[in-house]
């Protein structure tokens, strides 16, 4: 097997590998290198340098593959929502057109934007009553809710690790007091 | 103190694209950055491309496994973008075409950095 001078640790250890279980960063996500796809990898220290010309040919692979687990976890979490409400209700929730959600099922790819968003929900589902509130215009937002009624450095707390409890709380006393 | 690897030859070899990019604090930063791994490598050749010797920091031996010496430069650039200011830390090598750029970093300056040229300053640094 030829070696070359690999630029990291100065070993003759470069070497073209192929196999299965490579990954490599592409855009924010973890993607799956094709086991046939030959990639440079140090067996001294284990680094992976990568030169342009390598870097064109893999580009487009790793767009698919990124496309191919885009879609193939917006489905999951499309199942997922499906099993609480009918699809068209998820729809008006995420102020999508009709049947938008059904046609990501099948060969759409979705943005990573949505994907993030499909990802929340699914995890939290009863976070929709916060978007429903927002589209009815019946509350300020739970941030803004938060900021007025603490006033000890409110910014210092990440929104994502507020209690639901204490949100939903916040967000029953605003509705209420609309009604 | 001077740049270990004169940048004429550095920016002989981005001319030629022969430049390569080690993993995380190199192709993974620009990764956050650019749509694909090809826009990120070419903008890699246009911060070399900008560089100028006034752009330049110190020369640094990393750790192990490291080998070989690092020239660190800071530059600001024009984009608005993205981040105006990068740190670039990277050495000259020998390679199969020529002379080859490798980047052990490249990404956004995160604090303020002495360079021949001048104290260059990340955004929102005091």
């Amino acid at each position: 097997m030829t070696t070359f001078k690999c630029p990291v640790c100065g070993e003759k250890a470069l070497r073209l590998t192929t196999g299965p279980g490579r990954t490599m960063r592409h855009r924010n996500m973890e993607v799956a290198v094709p086991d046939d796809f030959q990639l440079a990898e140090c067996a001294a220290c284990g680094a992976r340098p990568l030169d342009m010309k390598t870097v064109k040919r893999l580009d487009p692979i790793l767009e698919q593959a990124y496309a191919d687990r885009l879609s193939a976890t917006v489905e999951a979490d499309i199942d997922a929502l499906a099993s609480l409400r009918p699809l068209y209700e998820w729809e008006r929730v995420l102020n999508l057109s009709a049947g938008y959600l059904s046609k990501l099922r099948g060969s759409k790819t979705p943005s990573a934007q949505l994907a993030a968003l499909l990802r929340l929900l699914a995890n939290h589902p009863e976070r929709a009553r916060e978007l429903e509130s927002l589209w009815a215009g019946e509350a300020q937002s739970v941030i803004l809710s938060e900021r007025l009624t603490l006033p000890a450095a409110p910014f210092a707390r990440p929104v994502r690790a507020t209690p639901l409890r204490h949100v939903d709380r916040q967000v029953f006393t605003i509705l209420r007091k609309a009604a | 103190m001077a740049a270990k690897y004169e940048l004429q030859r550095v920016q002989d070899a981005a001319r030629d694209d022969r430049i390569s990019l080690d993993e995380r604090r190199a192709r993974d930063e620009l990764g956050y950055l650019f749509r694909t791994t090809a826009e990120g490598y070419a903008f890699a050749v246009e911060v070399l491309l900008a560089l100028r010797p006034s752009d330049y920091c110190e020369t640094v031996s990393l750790g192990p496994p490291h080998d070989g010496a690092y020239d660190v430069y800071g530059v600001r650039l024009a984009r608005p973008e993205l981040p105006a200011c990068w740190y670039l830390k990277f050495k000259l090598e020998d390679g199969l075409y020529g002379e080859n750029v490798f980047f052990v970093s490249i990404h956004p300056l995160n604090k303020p950095m002495h360079r021949i040229g001048g104290l260059l300053k990340p955004e929102g640094a005091p």
